[in-house]
């Protein structure tokens, strides 16, 4: 008997079906897959069910009973979102309780010994090593993943846990402890909803699967009928060979080998003395755990954050750094993972977040040429098949893997010589990453430098053609990708200080 | 996918605070028989002149996603500068005027960089700035206005251009340059931008703290420009010019739909804000409503316009 | 048409102007009813008084004319004069009979007064200066005599020994300022007297308040205030009761405000020199009533000065 039963599920936003004559069951002590790409309307589906949303059709039951007429019924379920939302200023403890009504923490005062000991119990049993009165700023990304998952289990009540994304920012170490937690919660009666883009990872944990495309549910049974290939299928309606590479092709056999960007003695804040050379016609990886200091380098390289010592030349010119401007203006630039931090200006629509970067083109003497800005703007979206109801929606609307295709789309604008992609993928269905990867590929072989920054080493080795590996803020190795086996790659990312090979 | 975009936001968010301001203006009118009389309305934009220059200022400001408390004080103290210097140094007035505005200038640019370079809140240096400038302005003249400002440049402040107070059309042109800058230049599109997402603006390589610099330098010289026409206006450099000017031109932006955390809205909008504020400052008088009560009463239409606002946008957007 | 006609036609034409001009004469016109707009510096106690006063003569005119009489009272919501300009550009918008006006500053409030009357509305200013050169009707009492009544009476008090402060009003007020410099005068007769601080309190009894214990503070010798508005000895009063010094250090006050009279009852004060706001309001409206009816009235109408004590100010 299914404990969360969903039927003929369907809501409607204004001009869009969101979500279409949906059914999900969903029984106590399995994991079941939430499968679909970025805007197949899981997330409209989860807010759904947590109630967040009202449904425009179908019903929900809960324990068998309607949830329309017991709305109470949704304290059964908990969520937590891909997006970390704890609060960063304020100790794990009261992140974990807030607001205190859960366990007699409450009433007129806290009290922050009890609290503390109450929270260390969850900290235990998740093994997350911060300690109760850390802040949330201070704890690494693993831990507060995993806190998020505790602060939703402090709960009692909770039956069933939605999981949205929750290894999407961890290497495979801390996958692994987010896995064994997801265990815990199945081995003690729980029912748990695991979204994730991730598809081995899926066939690992999951018991049952339902695929949804385009707001509609279009496949589900056990994991253990359906493989790798059939998943794929099913998510993206069409065949994508997963192991495709998108290697450039070397550089024919005697042309000149040409270096577009080196680093030499490169020393920052979480890296130390780096020196690398990146060639035309490549695409260059840079492997490592999280805190490796590979986004630190990278953003001192392209002046977001200062170098303390060693210098940069971009064409064989010594390149100055210290300011993003002087670095856009020379065609170096640096597509950061937090899409929402660094990326997108989340108020302003399609074309203002595409316009802002080639405003030199499109402005004249009497200013800015709306119709220019609107022509270009239809080609980058037209070149990038960016999924958007018009030009003037807000970016914030958009899916995860169009928000990425608008920032790369408004970086290809400015005709680049280097981009640096930090995890490029992160969140994003397959069928978008192989279309990013394609992108970046046909960039380097049209002799844009390209800089892979990845944590999935799947990624590094399909696209990269040398791949740099570094360990605590140190390279530990340069590979090349053709040629060197994955025990070889993962002991450097390790920090077993393997020698650069012959690349 | 919801349908709510930037400009349609704006659109709607333009219309609640038009159709808020036609509301009222409709109601004055039928209120108070004085209310259109061409001497009124004189009245009205003269009032508008000088809080909207402050109130372009700001809101330019606010865009950008700072705030700047000294605006007031900046307009009494170059005010004041400028009266000492056509009154007691008997410069020539059009050289003192321009130097006080490069004096606004100036001191809009300290806030800047104090700003920028020292990465502190700008509410709460400008708090400290207003201090400052304010004591400034006390020490200069202690407490006494500097009479006899020239004829000459009197017409500033009284004359009539077009049938228009000169201040009102002074304003016009300058609400007319803001909103193009802001609108149709890449500079004003960069202060969207460092609204909006400040690192991410960084990260497009937009020279985030030269924009900032600027934005304060132009507010500075705005509220320099505001407190000079007060001073022609009045015929003295009035210590306590500009006192009154620090709230009112950011609730007119509020109202105007500028968002306090940076990134949406227009000058136009925060102009017509504080038409609103205007109007309703007028119509207390005109009608007479008891002194006790105008706080009341202007406060309770303020809420009015900008519930107004937020429950139409509601109704025209549906719940979602 | 003969000539005896004619004369007469010609007789009527000189004759009849001069018939419709009767009515025309000063104090002939009459009208239904008045409006007449009272505008204080700002809100304050002291101006309600004013208005009273402003009240009582609407009252008398109504009942002795039949003609209806409407005070609209318009205060600035801060001592101001970009706002006090604002309410009498607002207030002529309205047409009123006659606007009286209580000066926050007399050059900063010219322009708008100019436009009053180009606008042909008669404009009487009470409790302070006419700008130069303009010819209006002013209402109040002599500053300086005031001030003068205050400060002999300290230094009466004092045996003609011993330091005093005075606490200023707002600076830019013209009649603060002359009383200020009145009482400077009157202690510079005397030898034994020294002036030893200067406050300032811009009508407000919190700032009186608080700079009147500094000046204490600083100053321990002090044996005697006086003060230039009606805020200032109600925060001097408050500042002499916190330090423990009702007694050892006096005060002789300013106008009649509820708490200045209380003062006095407590003996916190020993007197105050009272200008007559009620009388100030009332002469108001008498004045813009008859320059209504065309008639001039007089340059300066003196209240006069009422010296409050223990006696007469009552339970």
């Amino acid at each position: 008997m299914a404990f969360l039963e969903v039927e003929g599920l369907g809501r409607d936003f204004p001009g869009v079906r969101a979500l279409h004559d949906v059914d999900l069951k969903l029984e106590l002590g399995r994991v079941h897959i939430l499968a679909g790409e970025n805007g197949a309307g899981k997330s409209t589906l989860v807010k759904l069910v947590t109630g967040a949303y009202a449904p425009s059709r179908g019903r929900i039951l809960i324990d068998g009973q309607d949830v329309a007429s017991n709305p109470g019924l949704h304290r059964y379920v908990a969520y937590v979102p891909q997006e970390l939302n704890l609060f960063p200023n304020i100790s794990v403890a009261e992140n974990l309780f807030l607001p205190y009504d859960r366990k007699k923490l409450g009433g007129l005062t806290v009290n922050r010994g009890k609290l503390e000991r109450a929270a260390q119990e969850y900290l235990d049993r998740y093994a997350i090593t911060a300690s109760p009165r850390d802040l949330v700023r201070d704890v690494s990304v693993p831990d507060r993943q995993l806190l998020q998952i505790a602060r939703a289990s402090t709960n009692k009540d909770m039956k069933v846990l939605f999981l949205d994304e929750p290894t999407s920012s961890l290497t495979s170490a801390e996958i692994e402890r987010v896995m064994n937690v997801v265990r815990g919660f199945r081995d003690s009666g729980h029912a748990i909803v695991f979204i994730s883009h991730k598809i081995e990872e899926v066939l690992a944990i999951g018991d049952d699967y339902t695929v949804l495309r385009n707001g509609q549910k279009v496949a589900d049974g056990l994991i253990s009928e359906i493989d790798e290939q059939g998943l794929i299928r099913a998510m993206s309606g069409a065949e994508i060979a997963i192991d495709q590479r998108f290697r450039p092709d070397p550089r024919p056999e005697g042309a000149p080998e040409e270096v577009i960007l080196s680093a030499d003695g490169l020393t920052g804040t979480g890296f130390e003395d780096v020196s690398f050379e990146l060639k035309r016609g490549e695409i260059l990886g840079f492997a490592g755990l999280l805190g490796a200091g590979r986004s630190e380098l990278m953003q001192t390289i392209f002046g977001y954050m200062k170098a303390m010592s060693g210098s940069v030349t971009l064409k064989g010119k010594p390149f100055p750094l210290g300011q993003t401007s002087r670095s856009v203006k020379a065609g170096l630039l640096y597509l950061s993972e937090e899409r929402k931090q660094h990326g997108i200006l989340p108020q302003l629509s399609v074309r203002e977040n595409v316009g802002i970067s080639i405003l030199d083109q499109i402005t004249g003497k009497l200013g800015i040429s709306r119709r220019q800005e609107r022509n270009r703007v239809a080609e980058v979206i037209k070149a990038y098949d960016i999924k958007v109801a018009g030009m003037s929606q807000q970016i914030s609307n958009l899916s995860g893997g169009n928000q990425q295709k608008v920032i790369i789309g408004r970086s290809m604008a400015t005709a680049p010589t280097v981009l640096i992609f930090d995890e490029p993928t992160k969140g994003i269905d397959v069928r978008t990453k192989a279309e990013i990867y394609r992108i970046m590929k046909r960039l380097a072989e049209e002799g844009v430098g390209i800089i892979l920054v990845s944590s999935e080493m799947e990624e590094l080795r399909r696209c990269a053609n040398r791949i740099i590996a570094m360990y605590s803020g140190r390279v530990t190795g340069t590979f090349d990708t053709a040629t060197t086996s994955n025990e070889t790659l993962v002991g450097a990312l390790f920090g077993s200080e393997t020698n650069t090979d012959a690349a | 996918m919801q349908r709510k975009n930037r400009l349609g936001f704006l659109k709607n968010q333009m219309m609640g605070v038009l159709i808020a301001l036609t509301v009222i203006f409709v109601i004055s009118a039928i209120v108070s028989p004085y209310f259109l009389t061409s001497y009124n309305m004189t009245v009205v934009a003269r009032s508008l002149a000088f809080v909207g220059l402050i109130t372009i200022g700001q809101s330019m400001l606010m865009i950008l996603g700072e705030l700047d408390l000294s605006l007031g004080v900046m307009a009494g103290l170059c005010g004041v500068v400028s009266g000492i210097l056509m009154v007691n140094f008997g410069l020539n007035p059009w050289l003192a005027m321009f130097l006080s505005l490069c004096l606004g200038a100036a001191l809009g640019f300290f806030n800047g960089i104090m700003v920028t370079t020292l990465g502190l809140h700008s509410l709460v240096l400008t708090i400290g700035t207003a201090g400052i400038f304010g004591g400034a302005n006390l020490v200069l003249t202690k407490g006494v206005a500097i009479t006899n400002i020239p004829k000459e440049v009197q017409f500033l402040g009284r004359g009539d251009f077009l049938g228009m107070p000169v201040p009102f059309v002074i304003m016009i042109v300058v609400l007319a340059i803001a909103s193009w800058v802001i609108l149709k230049t890449p500079f004003g599109r960069y202060i969207y931008a460092i609204g909006d997402n400040t690192q991410a603006a960084r990260m497009l390589g937009i020279k985030v703290d030269r924009v900032r610099a600027l934005v304060f330098t132009a507010a500075g010289t705005l509220a320099a420009l505001a407190g000079l026409l007060m001073v022609t206006r009045l015929g003295t450099a009035q210590p306590s010019i500009g006192e009154t000017w620090v709230l009112p031109p950011i609730a007119a932006s509020v109202i105007g739909g500028v968002a306090t955390t940076g990134g949406i809205g227009t000058p136009f909008g925060a102009i017509l804000g504080a038409s609103i504020i205007a109007v309703i400052e007028n119509i207390i008088v005109l009608f007479g409503v008891s002194p006790y009560w105008q706080g009341v009463v202007s406060g309770f239409i303020v809420v009015l316009a900008i519930s107004f606002d937020s429950i139409s946008r509601r109704y025209l957007r549906g719940n979602g | 048409m003969n000539k005896l006609t004619i004369a007469l036609v010609a007789a009527a034409a000189v004759a009849l102007p001069g018939i419709a001009s009767a009515a025309d004469q000063p104090g002939m016109m009459k009208k239904d009813s008045y409006r007449f707009v009272i505008i204080p510096k700002v809100v304050h106690p002291w101006f309600d008084l004013v208005n009273d006063g402003a009240m009582e003569a609407g009252a008398v005119i109504e009942a002795q004319t039949g003609s209806k009489v409407e005070i609209v009272y318009s205060a600035p919501q801060q001592a101001d004069v970009v706002q006090q300009n604002q309410i009498i550009e607002s207030s002529i918008a309205t047409r009123p009979d006659g606007i009286a006006i209580d000066l926050l500053d007399a050059s900063g409030n010219r322009a708008s007064l100019e436009d009053a009357l180009g606008q042909g509305i008669p404009v009487t200013v009470f409790d302070s200066v006419p700008p130069p050169g303009m010819p209006l009707t002013s209402i109040g009492n002599d500053f300086c005599e005031q001030a003068e009544i205050a400060s002999e009476r300290l230094v009466e008090l004092l045996g003609g020994e011993g330091e005093v402060a005075i606490m200023m009003g707002v600076p830019t007020a013209p009649n603060h300022a002359i009383r200020a410099e009145c009482h400077e005068k009157v202690f510079a007769k005397y030898d034994g007297i020294k002036l030893v601080a200067t406050g300032i309190d811009n009508d407000s009894i919190e700032t009186a308040q608080k700079q009147a214990a500094a000046i204490m503070q600083a100053n321990p010798g002090l044996k005697g205030w006086v003060a230039c508005d009606a805020a200032g000895p109600i925060g001097i009063g408050q500042a002499i009761q916190e330090a423990g010094k009702v007694g050892e250090v006096l005060m002789v006050g300013l106008d009649n405000l509820p708490e200045m009279l209380q003062l006095i009852r407590d003996g916190v004060a020993d007197s105050s020199s009272s200008t007559k706001p009620q009388m100030q309001g009332y002469w108001s409206v008498m004045a813009m009533w008859q320059q209504a009816t065309g008639i001039e009235t007089p340059k300066y109408i003196d209240t006069g000065i009422a010296i409050l004590t223990k006696d007469n100010v009552g339970e």
